[in-house]
């Protein structure tokens, strides 16, 4: 999620704003963020997109506090103190990294329901950069 | 054919700040009779609160239907590029569809409404979408700043099978310099602390758009069972709406500027969202918006059936985590 220069966060908008992965004709594996060989069979270059439901399960995760956060989440660190960056498993299969919001890092538990909302991830050159980042489904929070 | 609200979302960024705290450093909170507002997280803003309620509103149609979209906010995150984009990227919606950008005062919620209205009445098929979504701002140490909350509400126009028919809309616009405004370059609003002054603007335009739609449609105040106002603040509003011959009854269910905090351009669109929810089929809901400068649109449906996804606004603002005056300088850029 670092930096990235606009012609790159460009191209990746639809996967960044809207969760648009790539589906394997010949295996049906969900690759997300897509790729340019199959992640499933390893073969096939046929894919059609498909919009996953931005739904999944918290496989792990950590906690940045002072002084590790890169430079352009230091506002963010610097304002709640820490923030968790977690590793999700989607529904649809692939595992991908993103922040955590509306939960404070005490109770972030492995295996939380959490579904994606969209965000000002950072700001560069002037430029909003938004993306998705997840929150506890509410279910999951009683 | 009938046109009018087929559904609708709503977001309301789940962080409070009570009146209590900015009493507990300034001695006291200049916003008349709000209780409570709504305040966005650090990494969220306009249009990402608007993609949230954009995505509930469209939820389950075909978004190849959608034809129009009217875009509205005081306060969007830049002054001059299309806004309108990121929504049709984010949703997916078809790249031919007409936009439009309504972005200079807090009458924009319902400039946009009718704007999609009326394009949508021109190709006469198809839907239209509404995003309204504003989180105005002010210096910290201006008396303004005190009741400005933050919200977004989208309505899904179209024809046939809808919530609330629309019925019709007047305007009325009169010249009143010096209040509140943003000078170009500028993220915060100001006015000039000229209270009278600003009631009888509101009070002008308000009465002007409000009266001339009554007659248009052969109607009484007393024919509605709804009247949603702009809320610049908890207390002027309801008093102007009174004097207008409006009852509290009329007023209560759409009035949560209490509770919310001025949400600009978002103002009276929430206040119909929440009547949407409460009202019964038959049950006519009036609406009067208001900008300063100055100008008000009026809006009048009748609710024909109950929506089909109950509770998204009760939801929506019951949702919500306290925090103190030190944390909202934090989000609000002040102290770091």
């Amino acid at each position: 999620m670092a930096y990235v220069s606009i012609p790159l966060y460009k191209r990746t908008i639809p996967q960044r704003y809207k969760l648009i992965g790539l589906k394997c004709k010949r295996c049906g594996w969900i690759n997300f963020p897509p790729k340019g060989i199959c992640k499933g069979c390893k073969v096939s270059s046929e894919f059609e997109k498909v919009k996953l439901s931005g739904k999944g399960t918290i496989y792990s995760y950590t906690v940045i506090t002072a002084a590790a956060a890169p430079p352009e989440f230091s506002k963010q660190e610097k304002s709640g103190g820490s923030y968790v960056v977690a590793l999700i498993e989607l529904d649809e299969g692939p595992r991908i990294v993103a922040q955590l919001v509306n939960c404070k890092p005490e109770n972030v538990r492995i295996g939380m329901r959490v579904e994606s909302t969209i965000r000002k991830i950072y700001e560069d050159e002037g430029v909003v950069r938004y993306g998705f980042k997840f929150k506890p489904v509410e279910e999951s929070l009683k | 054919m009938v046109l009018g609200v087929i559904d609708y979302g709503i977001y309301i960024p789940r962080l409070r700040i009570k009146a209590e705290e900015y009493i507990k450093v300034w001695s006291r909170f200049s916003a008349r009779g709000v209780k409570e507002k709504a305040v966005m997280d650090l990494d969220e803003d306009v249009m990402s609160m608007a993609l949230e309620s954009a995505e509930q509103a469209v939820e389950g149609v075909d978004l190849r239907d959608v034809k129009v979209l009217a875009f509205a906010s005081t306060s969007p995150p830049y002054s001059e590029r299309l806004l309108s984009s990121f929504l049709v990227e984010g949703l997916g919606l078809n790249r031919n569809i007409f936009t439009s950008e309504h972005i200079s005062s807090t009458r924009s919620g319902t400039e946009a409404l009718i704007s999609c209205i009326n394009n949508l009445k021109s190709i006469d098929e198809g839907l239209g979408l509404v995003v309204v979504s504003d989180s105005p701002s002010a210096s910290m140490k201006d008396n303004l700043e005190h009741g400005l909350g933050a919200s977004s509400a989208s309505f899904l126009i179209g024809f046939g099978d809808v919530v609330a028919e629309f019925e019709g809309a007047s305007t009325y616009v009169a010249e009143f310099p010096g209040e509140r405004f943003r000078p170009r370059g500028s993220d915060r609003i100001k006015d000039l602390e000229l209270r009278g002054y600003y009631l009888d603007s509101f009070h002008e335009n308000v009465s002007g758009s409000v009266k001339l739609l009554l007659d248009k449609l052969g109607r009484k105040s007393s024919d509605y069972s709804y009247f949603v106002i702009q809320q610049f603040n908890g207390v002027d509003p309801l008093r102007v709406a009174l004097k207008l011959g409006f009852t509290i009854n009329q007023l209560k269910t759409g009035f949560l500027a209490p509770i919310l905090g001025d949400t600009g351009a978002c103002s009276a669109l929430i206040g119909f969202l929440r009547v949407l929810e409460c009202a019964e089929p038959q049950e006519k809901i009036l609406i009067a918006s208001y900008g300063s400068g100055a100008g008000s649109d009026a809006l009048s449906f009748k609710l024909t059936r109950k929506p089909g996804k109950k509770g998204k606004v009760s939801k929506a603002l019951n949702k919500r985590e306290y925090i103190d005056y030190l944390s909202y300088l934090k989000l609000k850029d002040a102290i770091i």
